[in-house]
């Protein structure tokens, strides 16, 4: 009974379905701007979407215990349960996520597509914006899911009503960040297009999601220090090994380096810009990661099944 | 009182494990989880401290957590009050084992689906008693059929409605029971979780949308 009920496909389900939702925002917000730099990035962005929810709904599945019956989800709503809507908002969010990538999809790659690729609708921007501004609200609830699938159960380091928020704008903030780094990636000729526009976007961008991110990190430090609240689950958290992935990793590479890049005021070069993004990447990994597991093992510890084997 | 109710008696139980026993074996269990778990926890101090049991299992709650939180429709309240899970329909995600505040569901690696206390149905729709009743000797465990009154006790769960409940000695905290007994964890204030994630949200994305704007009338 020393198992995790979670383990890590669930992190990397959490993980990946949020960095989806943010990359997905960050195709349509800077599809909004002219320039060769922005489409770039939108482009990138946009089909990274669907790949990266598609992954995590892989990983979602990969974690039941009866993997051939996932499908009984599709079969009921339970308005009640986090998770059933969760299903749902992500079956809605990647169908979204898919047709918004066929848009941007290079002219050569989609009419391979067999029947809907040579359809002369892929062409319409019009179409694509209100696609995309449709699927804002969709994205954000997909990322607000997360935290609430987590906050809503009787763990008490997850039972914490700032935890949609906070896995909310990380979702966001590591979104914007995979995002931008597939365009660099997919299109190395275009270097300088995408660091003179959308990463200065995506600068003054950070400046106010970042303090939000770290704000809500804060917050839901703070909560536990509420009358009426159980203290010794957050110390377990933020102090020893798992305290110095909190804080180092979580918070100090996750949220307080891109920070740094956000507002200093100096040029930043490229190698350097592409690590503070991996590092942001890497920081929101780890605060799933080490909230997942600390929290489980707090309930073991309290069930006496670690140290009692029966 | 027309709901099914298991009755726990503090004072009577032996700590000899019997329930446990004819539970695993009434309902199919596999050895690395326990449906029905003897609990024993030390009182009072020395020299005066005094071991005492409990023999817990699912309290069967008349809001459960679990049957909320259930994506699979694997759990469901039957009129006559029993928590009852469909193996049939279960995907074993795990959801019901993070949110029951008892902690009680258990995931069986082995038979690859969540397992808690059934209340023996297929007993008692035959007019049996539950197996850990039935086998337990010292009569700390007592069944109340639909129509029975249960004893005129204090007892924890029963003003909250549960169907396992308990006639303790000591405080509830004392024999690792949540006091005062745990609400519906998912759907309590579930609402305003949502609302916390989406009033900041909404707001830092409609700044986005108004930036991703305005630059561009400036750089115009």
């Amino acid at each position: 009974m020393t198992e995790f009920t979670w383990a890590m496909p669930v992190v990397l389900d959490l993980f990946f379905a949020s960095l989806a939702a943010g990359a997905f925002c960050f195709a349509v917000l800077v599809s909004r701007k002219e320039g060769p730099g922005f489409s770039l990035a939108a482009r990138a962005s946009a089909i990274l979407a669907p790949v990266s929810v598609g992954f995590g709904l892989s990983m979602l599945i990969f974690d039941l215990r009866y993997k051939t019956r996932f499908w009984y989800t599709m079969t009921i709503v339970n308005g009640e349960s986090p998770m059933s809507l969760g299903v749902w908002l992500l079956t809605l969010f990647s169908a979204m996520a898919i047709f918004y990538a066929l848009f941007w999809l290079p002219y050569d790659m989609r009419s391979r597509i067999p029947v809907i690729g040579g359809w002369s609708l892929w062409s319409r921007v019009r179409l694509r914006d209100v696609l995309g501004l449709a699927g804002l609200p969709v994205a954000l609830l997909v990322s607000i899911y997360t935290g609430v699938l987590l906050s809503a159960t009787s763990v008490p380091l997850w039972r914490n009503p700032v935890l949609p928020a906070l896995f909310c704008f990380s979702g966001l903030a590591t979104g914007f960040a995979a995002g931008f780094l597939a365009a660099l990636l997919f299109s190395p000729g275009k270097r300088n297009d995408l660091l003179a526009g959308p990463f200065l976007w995506l600068l003054s961008a950070y400046r106010v999601l970042l303090t939000a991110y770290l704000l809500s990190a804060v917050l839901y430090v703070l909560w536990f220090f509420a009358p009426g609240i159980r203290r010794e689950p957050l110390f377990s958290l933020i102090t020893g090994v798992s305290g110095l992935i909190f804080w180092m990793g979580a918070l100090g590479l996750g949220i307080v380096l891109p920070m740094v890049l956000a507002f200093a005021r100096t040029k930043t070069g490229y190698g350097r810009a592409c690590a503070v993004l991996a590092a942001l990447l890497l920081g929101g990994l780890l605060l799933r990661l080490i909230l997942i597991y600390i929290g489980q093992v707090q309930v073991m510890a309290f069930l006496n099944l670690l140290v009692y084997v029966p | 009182m027309n709901d099914r109710l298991i009755f726990f008696d503090d004072k009577k139980c032996i700590r000899c494990h019997s329930c446990e026993v004819g539970c695993q074996l009434e309902n199919d269990a596999p050895p690395e989880i326990r449906l029905r778990r003897v609990r024993s926890h030390v009182h009072g101090t020395f020299p005066d401290g005094e071991e005492r049991s409990i023999s817990t299992a699912c309290f069967h709650c008349s809001d459960a957590a679990c049957v909320s939180s259930c994506p699979a429709g694997a759990l469901w309240r039957r009129p006559d009050g029993v928590v009852e899970h469909r193996r049939e329909r279960c995907i074993g995600c795990g959801y019901c084992v993070q949110s029951c505040p008892f902690h009680v569901p258990q995931m069986s690696p082995a038979q690859h689906t969540m397992r808690k206390c059934s209340f023996c149905i297929q007993r008692i729709d035959y007019g049996k008693k539950p197996a850990c009743v039935s086998k337990c000797p010292s009569g700390a465990l007592a069944y109340y059929a639909p129509g029975e009154a249960p004893p005129d006790r204090a007892a924890y769960g029963k003003a909250e409605q549960l169907h396992m409940i308990y006639a303790l000695r000591g405080k509830p905290g004392e024999y690792q029971l949540p006091d005062p007994v745990a609400r519906n964890t998912v759907t309590d204030g579930q609402v305003w979780k949502w609302l916390a994630g989406l009033i900041p949200g909404v707001a830092v994305l409609v700044w986005l949308w108004k930036k991703a704007k305005t630059d561009e009338v400036k750089h115009d």
